[in-house]
């Protein structure tokens, strides 16, 4: 473990490193991260003016899913961002082929590689949005409360892993899936806002069931916002314990981490017998 | 140190169709056909050896080489390295053996060399001290201080696979695997890799495979030699016995005066082809001859009787030859 | 002037066929665009719906067509020639170009056109979809003809405005930040995000809800401002004239004209400033020999 730590914080020191030498380029693309996070809340600015509430959710309601969800977004961002690299390059190249011959897990070298510094835009506005919008709501989690969310946020950075993985591991098949990747992964934007706003039963339902975005940051928050009734309509199933949802949403991470983990599997047994 | 044994791996090729609507055909075809990239391999390599494993392009080579480095399962037999079975423990594995592809780096696109070997250690787990003289004994004998701190990405080739040379000695290896090390490579540096690896080789006992194009790399670099051709082996012996057993012919070459080209070559010894030959390269009359057929001397008086020479050279076949005819007849053997 | 169309058209055809050599990519695109739209759709029907169905005077149907409309236009004037300029520039390609018997802008818009043309198909899908959901409320002929004038001339400018960017990494070598800020910011300031005449109707009619206690003057002031930087850069004019024109969100004759004005002016400015940097760049390959 501890020298898992010394070797990633040295690909840390090193990316810091080159990344101050495109000095210029460096500066233009953290602007360019801002600017992305403004605009999104640039249009919930916009609406605001006019409007109390969209669908049932108030001003601080729909910050309070924004800030949550761009935090989940954002640390994935910075420690699982060279899953990309494989999905786009790694395999077509066979560079992948070094990984197989160094004495560490797959899987924590990939990860360690990259430290994409560009998900602290989105980790530092997602929770200065997310602390403004709860003083503002006066909502307390308590211990227990804070215990169920750091529970929930666990979940959430499994489930974007899981998907990133999953759709990396194609390229085992297809030699590159970048653009599948890219795909799924942009189907994330509808966890910016609350589900069912958009009222729509198929959408719904592909969010929790299919790829299951609705776990990231629709479900943990909604579970502090709202009753279980209204839980219960959005599942489509009645359950009778608010704590319940904790439980599904643990299941769903648990059955699709697994399942992502059998793909790449079955992908790295495919690359062992071709080695393409 | 590395038992191989019935070793073999094929390849199922799926059918292609063109175009488009071959596509979708292709996609959902379970049309294939096998290709059996390597075959029925055996051999034995003990510690400290240091065998060059050679063939054309596709022979099977670099299948070979994955299969011991644990990048591929074989389909038939198995491979052990160092009492370890590489594509079952992977990460042991590892451990005890050190890769080079000369077609690309191991080394990180964007750090300097120094920061890629500073990871490698921490990777490796290497203590700091053994590091350090191990560093230093690298460094040495490949010249790494001119670029030491330099990106890999801005390296010249000849560099890039310095420090990947390096980088793979580090943990000190038990086994070298060299896939095509001096591909490339102009001859200084082409020089000093082989002198490094012969060095390693020498000095630490570190058991060295290496797969070339350069057979030049061998005799330089190789006790033992492994040919294969279409993924089964053709010849496994030292290059001094090779050289014995299949150096059969000399060469002789005439430098013929200018503008006095001779109409008729043939039949100038009477004797069949395969024994000696007479071909005309440019401005020289060459002759190939077998040595246990034919005196140096019965050849160039005959010749020197017979056209107006200005100047006489000769040679050894060349390993390349050698191997040419092992291709040829090969299964033979 | 006939010679010169077929001296180029080689460019054009290759990059066709560029195209079609990707055709799963082609397809995996497609469906992205898909994806950004149904998000697009359903956010904006959410908020109108709140709202009663209409925003200002502005109503659902309308606006979900200018979204639409709008991804519409932004795929088909899609234009990636500044990476690959960059990326010629940066790997030293760039030089070869000075050796060859061509114009390397026009060459460049020749490759453009190709990857228009080629991407066309994979477009049929996303216009036949938007018009299934909204319908994409056609106006009226005369509305078409301006909006098919204007989507011309913002071919041009997203063109020239691209190979102005990609020129840039003569000085800047690596194209990683510029091109991320101009995705972005081209988002706020081409009416992606939002019309930018909603810009000007925030700042104009007063907020009766807003939920930050701010002075009402500075809200106001602040979407005013931004609706005028968005007319001092280019970038509305490469997407929100001509979206907003065919659905008639601008409508008034007049203003359709001042709109086709100001993209002329664009097109002429980043001409000038093309050829400036251009020929700035070229002084630049001989001295460093690319």
């Amino acid at each position: 473990m501890f020298k898992f730590l010394r070797i990633y914080s040295a690909f840390i020191k090193q990316q810091i490193k080159s990344l101050m030498e495109y000095k210029i380029d460096f500066m233009m693309g953290m602007i360019a991260l801002g600017v992305n996070q403004i605009s999104t809340f640039l249009v919930i600015f916009a609406v605001f003016t006019q409007i109390k509430a969209i669908g049932s959710y108030s001003f601080n309601e729909i910050l309070l899913f924004y800030g949550y969800s761009q935090i989940v977004r954002g640390i994935d961002h910075l420690y699982n961002d060279n899953i990309w690299v494989v999905g786009w390059n790694k395999i077509k190249d066979g560079s992948f082929s070094n990984y197989l011959v160094r004495p560490i897990p797959i899987l924590s070298h990939i990860v360690m590689e990259r430290f994409q510094f560009d998900g602290f835009g989105e980790v530092l506005i997602g929770l200065a949005i997310f602390i403004y919008a709860k003083i503002n709501l006066g909502i307390a989690f308590g211990l227990a409360g804070w215990m169920v969310l750091g529970f929930f946020f666990f979940c959430g950075l499994a489930i974007y892993f899981s998907i990133k993985l999953a759709t990396a591991a194609i390229a085992f098949w297809t030699v590159s899936s970048g653009e599948l990747m890219s795909v799924i992964y942009e189907v994330n934007t509808f966890t910016k806002f609350p589900l069912d706003i958009y009222k729509n039963f198929f959408l719904k339902n592909f969010l929790i069931y299919i790829l299951p975005f609705a776990i990231v940051s629709y479900f943990p928050i909604a579970y502090f916002l709202r009753d279980q009734n209204f839980i219960s309509n959005l599942l489509g199933f009645r359950y009778y314990h608010r704590e319940l949802l904790i439980v599904f949403v643990g299941f769903v991470t648990v059955l699709f981490y697994c399942a992502s983990r059998f793909l790449w599997r079955m992908g790295l047994r495919h690359y062992n017998a071709t080695g393409s | 140190m590395i038992e191989v044994v019935n070793l073999g791996k094929s390849f199922k090729i799926y059918k292609k169709y063109e175009g488009f609507t071959g596509a979708i055909k292709s996609f959902f075809s379970t049309e294939y056909s096998m290709k059996h990239a390597v075959s029925d391999m055996n051999f034995h390599i003990e510690k400290g050896e240091s065998v060059g494993y050679i063939g054309v392009n596709g022979a099977g080579k670099s299948t070979t080489i994955k299969m011991m480095t644990g990048i591929l399962v074989p389909t038939a037999g198995y491979c052990k390295v160092d009492g370890i079975v590489p594509y079952e423990n992977r990460r042991q594995n590892a451990k005890n053996i050190g890769v080079v592809f000369g077609q690309r780096t191991q080394l990180w696109w964007d750090l300097p060399v120094s920061e890629s070997l500073n990871i490698l250690r921490d990777i490796y787990d290497i203590p700091h001290d053994k590091f350090k003289s191990k560093l230093g004994f690298l460094k040495e004998i490949l010249g790494l201080d001119e670029f030491y701190l330099t990106p890999v990405r801005s390296l010249s080739l000849g560099q890039r696979m310095r420090s990947d040379f390096a980088a793979s000695l580090l943990h000190e290896p038990k086994v070298l695997f060299l896939d095509e090390p001096t591909i490339g490579l102009d001859l200084l540096v082409k020089d000093n890799i082989r002198k490094a690896i012969t060095q390693v080789n020498e000095t630490l006992g570190t058991t060295v495979i290496l797969t070339t194009h350069d057979l030049a790399d061998i005799e330089e670099i190789c006790r033992k030699i492994i040919v294969i051709d279409d993924g089964r082996k053709v010849y496994e012996g030292t290059v001094a016995n090779l050289k014995k057993e299949f150096n059969k012919y000399k060469l002789v070459k005439f430098e013929l005066k200018p503008g006095k080209t001779p109409i008729k070559i043939e039949g100038l010894f009477n004797a069949p082809e395969e024994d000696v030959k007479v071909t005309l390269e440019n401005e020289n009359l060459v002759v190939k001859f077998k040595k246990d057929k034919f005196e140096i001397s019965n050849i160039v008086s005959r010749i020197l009787g017979e056209f107006e020479i200005q100047d006489i050279a000769i040679e050894e076949q060349e390993m390349e030859d050698i191997v040419k005819e092992i291709y040829l007849k090969k299964g033979n053997v | 002037m006939i010679k010169s169309i077929l001296k180029y058209s080689g460019f054009t055809l290759n990059a066709v066929k560029e195209q079609y050599a990707y055709k799963f990519r082609a397809i995996i695109w497609t469906f992205y665009n898909f994806i950004l739209l149904f998000v697009q759709y359903f956010l904006w029907n959410a908020i109108f719906e709140a709202n009663g169905g209409a925003l200002y005077d502005i109503s659902v149907k309308k606006y979900l067509s200018y979204v639409v409309m709008g991804m519409i236009t932004n795929s088909f004037l899609h234009c990636l020639i500044d990476g690959s300029i960059a990326e010629e520039i940066k790997s030293g390609n760039v030089s070869m170009n000075l050796i060859k018997p061509y114009n390397y802008i026009y060459m460049n818009f020749a490759k453009q056109i190709g990857y228009t043309l080629g991407s066309v198909i994979s477009l049929s899908p996303l216009i036949i979809v938007a018009f299934f959901m909204t319908g994409l409320s056609f106006v009226s002929v005369q509305a078409l003809l301006f909006f098919i004038v204007s989507i011309f001339l913002a071919y041009m400018i997203v063109f020239l405005f691209n190979m102005f960017l990609g020129m840039l990494a003569f000085w800047i070598t690596n194209y990683w930040g510029l091109r991320l800020l101009k995705w972005h910011v081209f988002v706020i300031f081409s009416g992606e995000l939002m019309a930018i005449n909603m810009f000007f109707k925030i700042g104009n009619n007063g907020i009766s809800n807003f939920p930050i206690p701010l002075p009402e003057a500075a809200v106001q002031l602040f979407f005013k401002t931004l609706g005028i930087i968005s007319y001092c850069l280019p970038f509305q004019a490469m997407n929100y004239t001509p979206t907003a024109i065919y659905t008639g969100m601008i409508n008034d004759t007049r203003q359709i004209l001042v709109h086709l004005g100001v993209q002329v002016f664009w097109i002429i400015f980043m001409l000038g400033l093309v050829r400036l940097v251009w020929s700035k760049a070229k002084n630049q390959i001989t001295i460093l020999g690319g």
